[in-house]
């Protein structure tokens, strides 16, 4: 039996007034599957990214996820959808600053109205253990270094057990030591809960970890 | 509710616990401020409410005691009656209980010499045990008091003032003006409150009172199932005898004093209304700072209707704390204003009533009403941000684009609500309450608000006279993209500084205007009236005997006489004050100019008041009666003169055509110019003493009467003035909070230009330099629109509420020095918080990257 896709996109065009950003892009992603998108800046892959998940309308095209239609949903559903079936890793770690490291994590848990307390807590303890933040849980962002912060975007992109992971950039603030733990980690993670990713990246050592790589240029997805 | 639903609305509490409440800490002082005046809102409007009602409601109930609770009340059409009416009316068909009544006021004299006003009721205790039970003696036995006329019973007032032992009461004749002083022995005590009253059997009323044979009143009590209405209808009364259901003396005071308590009501919602702006601006700042966080929630899967509620929920506790703490504290301040001054805080009918606030179900309402109030306040003011959070492009504003939290207006809009806030503002009254022109001034008000961003890029112009550095451009360019954002931050403190402004105009030409009045409508030295009162609470008259010592005494270089009463005017429901005296109409403080009369019609002179309710016109024509039965006089109209002292109608007539036309020679009161040479005091001393008893007559000097109107005045306005500084303190808070906020949200700019080699001394110049132009915009825009809405306020509200017209005058001094004091807290909070801000912290922050 053939593999039903977890992510199909067909002939996807954007524009920003008469400036194209990108044009008939078409993709799949099967579950589990790793697959690397690289570009020069600029050329529309944090915008296919942003498309991807129903942060951003596209002109013309279809995405399907999961065998839902994205472009038939309102606002409010591709929220829903986004909160159940996605996981985002930004290059910025964007995490709340006020909250610990521990409710950062279980953000996605509280999203999802999670009713058991104690199966939430458990689960954002195994992800801090899982990117080697176990006794960080109750420290607040502003005391972590950069590489820590991104493990944190890291397990919180995984917590919810996504089927997929949408990654932008994610190692483009640090350095190329900590760049490689946490490529490492997040591909690893990945694998490890069967989620397919979505790695967008200018580095083709990154690239070359991935099942597939892509490329996005001027003349489409190649 | 649904499980799910329910579930759904836990957990949203839930998110507030958690997403919203650590972040908010971290703006603690600033919730706090925006709660402090949600909760000082609520209290000031609750506090004034309850101190209105329950005034009004204790005068009622005064009142009720004193008239009792009659179905009918039976009076003559003109003074009093003869007891023999009572012996007919007691035999009417349906009347199942007839109460004489007759009542007047005495004066008590104290051993000391010292007098005490007493109202004094006489009635038939028998008859009256059911209509006026108040009026009963309280203690068991004592009933035998108000069977024995020579005793007098007094209520719990009159007990406190009067010595015990027996009585000497002093009451003057109403004919003649001479006084006697009779001795009575003490009854029991009454249970009827308000101020000091006698109750004594009718026939002792009558002796004491020089009304032998006279009764002012027969209360009804109908047989069962007969109603006053069917009874009125059906019932034939002697000639000369009226009947009508009891007048409801607190729906009356209530009525007489709805100008002012509207307004009043108005002026404490101020308070409420200025820190709505000040939580919006609270609001808005707090979740523009917070933008990035919500787009990132918004980016890991929450709706953007969730997002807005979460905001929404944030105003929503902060109104329900709020409002909850202002009620409680609005009710203790009602009640120390209670305990401290009492109730009238200037309601002139209510003076002497000094009523409880005890706590009970009848406040719930308003407390609801209130309450609510405050919610709706803090709901409006997070709505605009909320709205900003759903509508927001969360993955552009989560990289730090397109974060403007809400769009500019339209450039028309602020112009355009002015317009119509003036054309409102001149609109005229509704039911006789300023309801236009209150809409009006709140237009005026947002359009001025709407007004700042351009005022400010106008201000900005100001810069290319100073020389070109990078300090002018940063602060010109930021001026230019942020003038929307400033104007939020402006628009509670605008609004205060015009609320104030305005009041400050307001009290300051009222008062001028009061000052000028009293000067015209004292011309005399010196005043001499009775000091006793007669029943309906006007003077008795000055004995003849006294007016010809005071003529022959040479003590006067020139002497008016006046006479004081009341006429029916054609067209008025009630009779209108008279006041007949000797006029020199050059003199009189007119409203507008005289009007030519036509020729044999007698000249009056109207209040503002008069006019109004009858809708005269000078020049005009009407009948005049002196008494219910008398002839229709001609009069016209000659002028409108301001009369300060009532809101009511009243007029003024030739002292020569009053007697000519009543034969009636009372004087009640002298106007006397003294003789050159005498002095004011001794003058006075001299004038006393010509009058049989010194005590019986009231001498003042002009300059007394004077300044007690106007410690009067002041002291009915002290309340306006604290009202109006809270809401400026408010308002000041206000400018120096978001000053703060904004100038430490943008530490990581700082810390920026300090790396680009500016110095500290040079951020704070930057810092200062925006500030001042912000600040100046703001305070004269506040001064522009406050005068605008003084404009209304002195030429619209007060003479459409209270009939009083007024000259505008602008206090200079303290209009500058407020000007100075909101520029000055809103530079000084900047340039404070820039301090904490342009620190080796700022040069930290550049690297923080959430």
């Amino acid at each position: 039996m053939l593999d039903v896709p977890l992510l199909e996109a067909n002939d996807l065009s954007k524009r920003y007034g008469d400036t194209p950003v990108f044009d008939h892009i078409s993709l799949t992603l099967a579950p589990g599957e790793l697959v690397a998108l690289l570009g020069e800046s600029g050329s529309g892959k944090s915008t296919l990214l942003n498309c991807l998940a129903g942060l951003d309308e596209v002109d013309t095209g279809r995405v399907m996820l999961d065998g839902d239609d994205l472009s038939a949903m309102n606002e409010a559903q591709r929220a829903l959808l986004r909160r159940a079936k996605l996981g985002f890793v930004f290059q910025a770690f964007h995490v709340l600053p006020h909250l610990s490291v521990a409710d950062n994590v279980g953000l996605p848990l509280l999203l999802l109205q999670r009713p058991d307390k104690q199966a939430s807590a458990r689960r954002v303890q195994e992800m801090l253990d899982a990117v080697g933040l176990g006794d960080l849980g109750q420290r607040l962002p502003r005391q972590l270094s950069g590489g820590q912060l991104q493990r944190v975007a890291i397990a919180r992109a995984l917590v919810h057990r996504p089927l997929l992971v949408l990654a932008d950039e994610p190692t483009g603030n640090l350095d190329a030591r900590h760049a490689t733990e946490v490529l490492n980690l997040l591909l690893a993670e990945t694998r490890s809960q069967g989620s397919a990713c979505l790695l967008v990246t200018h580095s083709e050592r990154a690239a070359a970890r991935a099942d597939r790589c892509l490329r996005l240029t001027d003349a489409g997805l190649i | 509710m649904p499980a799910a639903d329910r579930r759904r609305s836990d957990l949203k509490v839930h998110w507030l616990v958690k997403l919203s409440w650590p972040a908010l800490k971290h703006q603690a002082g600033r919730q706090l401020l925006a709660l402090v005046a949600i909760m000082l809102g609520v209290a000031l409007a609750y506090a004034v409410h309850l101190l209105n009602t329950t005034a009004l409601a204790e005068f009622g109930s005064a009142a009720a005691s004193l008239n009792g609770q009659p179905d009918v009340v039976v009076r003559a059409t003109s003074g009093t009656m003869a007891d023999s009416v009572y012996a007919k009316v007691a035999v009417l068909p349906g009347v199942a209980i007839a109460a004489p009544v007759v009542s007047g006021t005495a004066q008590a004299v104290l051993p000391s010499g010292e007098r005490v006003n007493l109202a004094v009721i006489g009635l038939d205790a028998f008859q009256s045990a059911s209509l006026s039970p108040e009026l009963l003696v309280s203690e068991v036995g004592d009933m035998s008091a108000l069977l024995d006329p020579s005793r007098v019973s007094l209520n719990a007032a009159a007990q406190r003032k009067l010595p015990s032992g027996p009585l000497d009461l002093r009451v003057a004749s109403q004919d003649t003006g001479v006084a006697t002083t009779t001795r009575w022995q003490r009854g029991g005590r009454v249970t009827a409150p308000g101020p000091p009253l006698a109750v004594m059997d009718i026939a002792g009323a009558q002796l004491l009172l020089n009304r032998l044979g006279q009764i002012d009143r027969i209360d009804l009590r109908l047989a069962t199932g007969i109603s006053p209405r069917q009874w009125l209808a059906q019932t034939r009364l002697p000639v000369g005898i009226s009947a009508a259901p009891p007048p409801d003396e607190g729906a009356r005071l209530s009525s007489l004093t709805r100008a002012y308590r509207v307004n009043l009501g108005v002026l404490s919602l101020m308070a409420l209304f200025t820190g709505s702006f000040l939580v919006f601006a609270v609001m808005s700042l707090s979740v523009a700072q917070r933008l990035p966080q919500l787009a990132l929630l918004g980016v890991l899967g929450m709706t953007a209707r969730e997002r807005a509620s979460l905001v929404l929920a944030e105003g929503l506790a902060l109104g329900v704390i709020g409002s909850v703490l202002g009620l409680a504290l609005g009710w203790g301040l009602a009640q120390l204003a209670l305990h401290l001054l009492g109730a009238d805080l200037g309601l002139s009918g209510a003076a002497g009533v000094r009523p409880s606030l005890p706590l009970t179900a009848d406040q719930i309402p308003a407390a609801v009403v209130f309450g609510v109030l405050g919610l709706l306040v803090a709901l409006l003011s997070a709505g605009l941000p909320a709205l900003a959070v759903r509508r927001m492009p969360v993955a552009q504003v989560l990289k730090g684009l397109g974060s403007e939290l809400h769009p500019a207006l339209p450039a028309w809009i602020g112009p355009a609500l002015l317009v119509l806030g003036v054309a409102l503002g001149w609109s005229p009254a509704v039911a006789g309450l300023s309801l236009g022109a209150y809409l009006g001034m709140f237009l005026i008000l947002l359009g001025g608000i709407a007004c700042v961003p351009q005022l400010l890029r106008l201000a900005v112009g100001l810069l290319r006279w100073l020389r070109p550095s990078a300090t002018v451009l940063l602060v010109r360019e930021r001026a230019r993209d942020q003038a929307g954002e400033a104007s939020r931050a402006l628009a509670g403190v605008l609004v205060s500084l015009s609320l104030s402004v305005a009041m400050l105009v307001m009290v300051s030409s009222f008062r001028n205007s009061l000052a000028d009045w009293l000067t015209q409508m004292l011309p005399a030295d010196v005043y001499v009236r009775a000091s006793l009162r007669s029943a309906n609470g006007q003077g008795t008259p000055l004995p003849a005997a006294y007016l010809q010592a005071v003529r022959q005494s040479g003590l006067a270089e020139r002497l008016t006489a006046q006479h004081t009463g009341t006429v029916l005017l054609d067209g008025a429901a009630e009779p209108v004050a008279l006041m007949a005296r000797e006029l020199d109409e050059q003199k009189l403080p007119l409203a507008g100019e005289l009007a030519a009369i036509p020729a044999g019609s007698v000249p009056i002179y109207i209040n503002e008041g008069l006019r109004d309710a009858l809708s005269l016109q000078p020049g005009q024509t009407l009948k005049l009666r002196l008494t219910p039965d008398g002839p229709p006089l001609p009069v016209a109209v000659r002028g409108v003169f301001r009369d300060y002292a009532r809101q009511s109608g009243a007029l003024m007539l030739p002292l020569l055509d009053y007697q000519r036309w009543s034969g009636d020679g009372r004087i009640t009161e002298l106007y006397v110019w003294l003789a050159p040479g005498l002095a004011e005091a001794d003058g006075m001393n001299k004038l006393r003493a010509l009058g049989p008893d010194p005590q019986d007559l009231e001498l003042a000097a002009a300059g007394e009467l004077r300044n007690l109107s106007l410690r009067i005045f002041d002291r009915s306005f002290a309340v306006t003035a604290w009202l109006q500084a809270v809401a400026l303190g408010i308002g000041l808070f206000g400018i120096a909070a978001s000053q703060s906020a904004q100038v430490l949200a943008r530490k990581r700019e700082f810390g920026l230009l300090l790396h680009l080699g500016f110095t500290r001394a040079g951020v704070l110049r930057l810092l200062g330099l925006e500030a001042a132009l912000l600040c100046g915009v703001g305070a004269l825009a506040g001064l522009a629109l406050g005068l605008g809405l003084s404009a209304v306020l002195v030429f619209v509200v007060n003479p459409q509420s209270f009939h009083w017209s007024m000259d505008l005058s602008l206090p200079w001094p303290r209009l500058l020095a407020l000007l100075a004091l909101v520029f000055a807290a809103g530079v000084g909070a900047a340039l404070v918080a820039g301090r904490k801000a342009a620190t080796a912290d700022a040069v930290q922050a550049v690297k923080e990257d959430w």
